[in-house]
């Protein structure tokens, strides 16, 4: 094929072939309206957005806020969600360090309140002294607060710049927050003040005592003791019993600072419990007298602690009950007479019966399995403390067994069966359900089902899987699920491709056999009209022609030198005749009259005499040679 | 003008074809959601995680105590039958997690008698937010086990959820920052509602649960290992085995070439079609194997010297045997 031929040829191929792949990369690469719904976009090919300004300024002013009003919890969760606002990482830099300078400022606050509010409490108590090291604290971190403040101040400017946000609104805010830091400032000196007039106040003591040092809860005390200076004891004056931190009653003391009370303790559940009392001035002994806080006095409390034992009888099956037994056990009869007891989301009483109970409890039937709490509680009551126990029920549905019976093989187009029988247990209603070859089979039974299959024609044969499932009726039984396979046959889809198979094989065969018949008798055939051909220009020189070739075999043989197809009869001759030497001539005789014989055609009578005694000659020489 | 030759075009040409049809059968696919997509869109990442079984619930059957499954960016209105399939799977104690955006699943949620539905409109962020507003940064979670060390989940052009029922478990919302694109700008106007919607919830029903999401992309490729979604999808799953449902999937014509390809595949695969192809290799070959000619012999000698009887048969014998040397060579 001629070059300019083929680039051509090729050219209109990549054109083509350029089209077709056009056309269907609109299948690979459905066109947009193809997609009615935008469900999502491609995170990667998103620009990198910035937050709306107007919600960021919203969320900061919502910090600066918490932060103005002390609500520093709350500024630290509004810090957390700061953080988690999306900003570009060109810009994250600037906002990272604002965000910072939130916290830092959140935090220096924050400790210093908490600072000034113990220093204030110890004022309070009298404990001025301990109270001035705290003091001293805060005004440490008030004063790193107020640098930070400053540096907030110029983040802010920046930061308000680059996010393009409207300055004047957060500006109050900030503005307001070295007034919060001022105020501290204030409050400070003014814990200080405290402290330093505390100096020249006359200092108080109070000492208690309480009997007797052990009681059995709910039981009553009796607290008394003495306010006094280092002059006089201080009558009239109202004073404080605490227990455990907390305000339990007041009481005055008498002429001779002394005072004396009975109190009845509350009934608490624990071993000791601590009481002391407090004196703080009022009016105008504020200006004479200093606070005091007196001895703290442990008390041990008596109280009975029951215990509750118990034991669930069977399993917690969903849709049944099961039993749960137990006893409370203590040194003294109860006072009440029932548990309260809570099990999956309901609660209920149980009746004791000498301090022991056994009460049914009902599992839900749709209750997934699983481990659930099941809790158990005695009330208070007086000396008695509460008790409560926890156990971990597992609800776990039984599994059913079932044997399979399937048929080793299934003829598409005829009925076979799969047979399901509960093995262990007995009238056990279920649904099963047989999912094979595309489609569903449901059967409700009990005890045994089976599934009629007929394995449709247009299936191809081979291994089929199947998945049963079977649901119990009743709640406490778990759902089973078996899965195989069924060698399926379909002599339809055998049938015709052997049919066709076996039909081309045979023309085939058929078209062989016959060439093979007919190619000998061809070859036969070509040879015979071969032949004929020569035969009809030379028939009368047949005898010569073969004479000739008889020759040339004897020739090739006494000389060694083989008639190549390629050479003609005159150069068979010349390339043999030094050979021959004196049977040179009588082959060269049969050479010429064959050569005439072939082309002319015309042999005399004569010539043909003289090849046919020449090949004798050469006949009998090739005998002796051989001989 | 030189000959044009057609054959080698025509050659050509179909073998660009085939190439081009195994091509698309071989090549990933694009399409939103498939497993075997492992492009931005795609669910392979998801498929791999938790080593994902996939199914047609009108079809084949799983069991529910000890799965879970995945109902994600449906195309396709739910069938009776197939919200019939799935309520019995819950009810059966299945987990159920449907993902949608679009609201299609509102069909299933109403016929299950369920007080929740999906708003359909999108909801942005513009301040909570991965890259852009789109994909919304869910901060406000709320404390389940289903949320058990999930601090924040990336959505994907999500909706919301609309609840009525009391008794549905709200698990997450968006930021108070959130809006509703009603008018499809991606910027929030003055008549958009703003935000916190809750964009997950969680129902008992029956022996199951059923969760849903107001957004189909939280487990793509592309999404799913952003923020915690890795441990919300961990969270989800734990150790039950996990399907999808595609039976309610709208198949582009690539998906549908690719499987019709596939059944053609199966088809061939059958035993009858490989038996009989063997068969009738066999049978070619056969067939158009070369045999040896059966020649007749003729004795040549004795019909010679029949002709010539006064030749020298022993001669001629050597001259045969002579010839016969000769061909042979």
């Amino acid at each position: 094929m001629k070059r300019k031929t083929l680039v051509k040829s090729f050219t209109i191929v990549a054109a083509i072939s350029i089209v077709i792949l056009l056309l269907f990369s609109s299948l690979i690469q459905p066109p947009i309206p193809f997609r009615a719904i935008l469900r999502h976009v491609d995170p990667s090919s998103e620009n990198k957005q910035f937050p709306f300004s107007l919600f960021l300024v919203f969320q900061i002013s919502e910090l600066l806020k918490s932060l103005i009003n002390g609500n520093f919890r709350d500024a630290s969760e509004k810090l957390k969600n700061l953080k988690n606002i999306s900003i570009p990482e060109e810009y994250r830099f600037i906002f990272n360090r604002f965000n910072e300078l939130l916290e830092e400022i959140s935090n220096q606050l924050n400790a210093t309140k908490y600072l000034l509010d113990q220093a204030e409490e110890l004022i309070i108590n009298g404990k001025s002294e301990d109270a001035r090291s705290l003091l001293n604290e805060a005004s440490l971190k008030l004063a790193s607060a107020n640098i930070t403040y400053i540096e907030l101040r110029v983040a802010f400017n920046e930061f308000a710049k680059t996010f393009g946000l409207p300055i004047d609104r957060l500006q109050k805010l900030i503005d307001r927050l070295g007034e919060v830091i001022n105020e501290y400032y204030d409050r400070l000196l003014r814990l200080f003040k405290m402290i330093q007039d505390q100096r020249l106040l006359e200092d108080t003591f109070l000492s208690i005592n309480v009997t007797p040092k052990t009681i059995w809860t709910g039981g009553n005390l009796e607290i008394s003791g003495t306010l006094y200076t280092n002059n006089t004891f201080l009558a009239n004056k109202t004073l404080e019993i605490l227990l455990d931190e907390s305000p339990l009653t007041k009481v005055l003391t008498n002429e001779r600072g002394e005072f004396k009370i009975k109190v009845k303790i509350p009934y608490i559940y624990k071993p000791s419990i601590i009481l002391k009392a407090r004196y703080i001035p009022t009016g105008f002994d504020s200006e004479i007298y200093k606070p005091t806080v007196s001895n703290n006095v442990t008390v041990k409390l008596l109280y009975i602690q029951p215990i509750i034992k118990v034991e669930t009888i069977g399993k917690a099956l969903p849709g049944k009950t099961f039993v749960l037994n137990g006893y409370v056990e203590t040194n003294r009869s109860l006072p009440y007479t029932s548990l309260l007891i809570s099990w999956t989301g309901t609660s209920l009483n149980a009746t004791l019966n000498e301090g022991k109970f056994s009460i049914e409890l009902y599992t839900p039937a749709n209750i997934p399995d699983g481990e659930y709490e099941l809790r158990i509680k005695a009330p208070p009551f007086e000396i008695f403390a509460p008790a409560e126990i926890t156990l971990l029920v597992r609800v776990e549905r039984i599994p059913l067994n079932f044997e399979i019976q399937q048929p080793g093989v299934i003829i598409a187009g005829l009925a076979s069966q799969i047979q399901i029988k509960l093995v262990d247990e007995e009238n056990v209603n279920f649904t099963a359900r047989l999912s094979f070859m595309d489609q569903i089979y449901t059967v409700n039974a009990s005890t045994q089902a089976s599934f009629n299959l007929v394995a449709p024609l247009t299936v191809l044969s081979g291994y089929h899987h199947y998945k049963i499932t079977i649901f119990p009726s009743l709640p406490w039984y778990k759902s089973s699920e078996f899965e195989g396979s069924i060698l399926v046959i379909n002599p339809l889809t055998i049938l015709v491709p052997i049919i066709i198979s076996s039909v081309m094989t045979f023309e085939l065969l058929k078209r062989k056999r016959k060439k093979i018949i007919e190619e000998p008798y061809q070859e036969q055939k070509v040879s015979e009209q071969a032949i004929t051909r020569v035969y009809s220009e030379t028939s009368k020189f047949k005898e010569l022609i073969d004479l000739y070739w008889q020759a040339v075999a004897i020739v090739s043989e006494i000389t060694s030198i083989e008639m190549k197809p390629s050479m003609t009869l005159r150069e068979y001759l010349e390339f043999t005749g030094p050979k021959l030497k004196e049977l040179k001539k009588a082959f060269e005789i049969i050479t010429i009259a064959t050569e005439k014989a072939i082309y002319a055609p015309l042999v005399l009578n004569e010539e043909i005499e003289a090849t046919m005694k020449a090949f004798e000659e050469l006949k009998v020489m090739y005998v002796k040679v051989q001989l | 003008m030189s000959k044009f030759n057609f054959n080698p075009i025509l050659f050509s040409v179909a073998l660009a074809i085939l190439f081009i049809l195994i091509a698309i059968a071989l090549l990933p696919a694009h399409e939103d959601f498939l497993i075997a997509n492992p492009y931005w869109n795609g669910l392979q990442t998801f498929s791999k995680t938790v080593d994902l079984n996939v199914i047609n619930i009108e079809h084949e059957m799983i069991i529910p105590e000890k799965t879970v499954l995945f109902l994600i960016g449906p195309s396709l209105n739910l069938t009776q039958n197939q919200i019939e399939m799935l309520r019995e799977y819950v009810m059966n104690g299945g987990e159920l997690v449907l993902m949608d955006e679009t609201g299609i699943i509102n069909a299933l949620l109403s016929n299950l008698g369920l007080g929740i539905s999906v708003d359909g409109n999108l909801m942005l962020d513009a301040l909570f937010y991965h890259r852009s507003w789109k994909l919304p940064r869910i901060i406000n979670i709320k404390e389940d086990e289903l949320t058990a060390g999930v601090e924040n989940i990336v959505l994907d052009l999500p909706s919301v959820l609309r609840v009525k029922d009391p008794n549905v478990k709200i698990i997450a919302y968006s930021s108070s920052f959130s809006f509703l694109d009603i008018n499809k700008d991606f910027k929030p106007s003055d008549d958009e509602p703003l935000g916190p919607f809750p964009v997950a919830a969680k129902i008992s029903y029956g022996k199951g649960v059923i969760l849903i999401f107001s957004d189909s992309s939280i487990f793509l490729n592309s999404i799913i290992n952003l923020g915690d979604n890795p441990r919300l999808l961990q969270n989800l799953v734990k150790d039950r085995s996990v399907y999808l449902d595609i039976s309610t999937w709208k198949l582009t014509p690539r998906e549908s070439y690719r499987n019709a390809l596939l059944s053609f595949y199966a088809i061939l695969s059958a035993p009858e079609f490989k038996y009989s192809l063997a068969l009738a290799i066999l049978a070619i070959i056969y067939a158009t194997k070369p045999r040896r000619k059966t020649k007749i012999e003729i004795d040549e000698i004795e019909e010679t010297l029949k002709k010539h009887p006064d030749w020298d048969g022993r001669i001629l014998k050597l001259l045969k045997e002579l010839r016969d040397r000769y061909t042979a060579k």
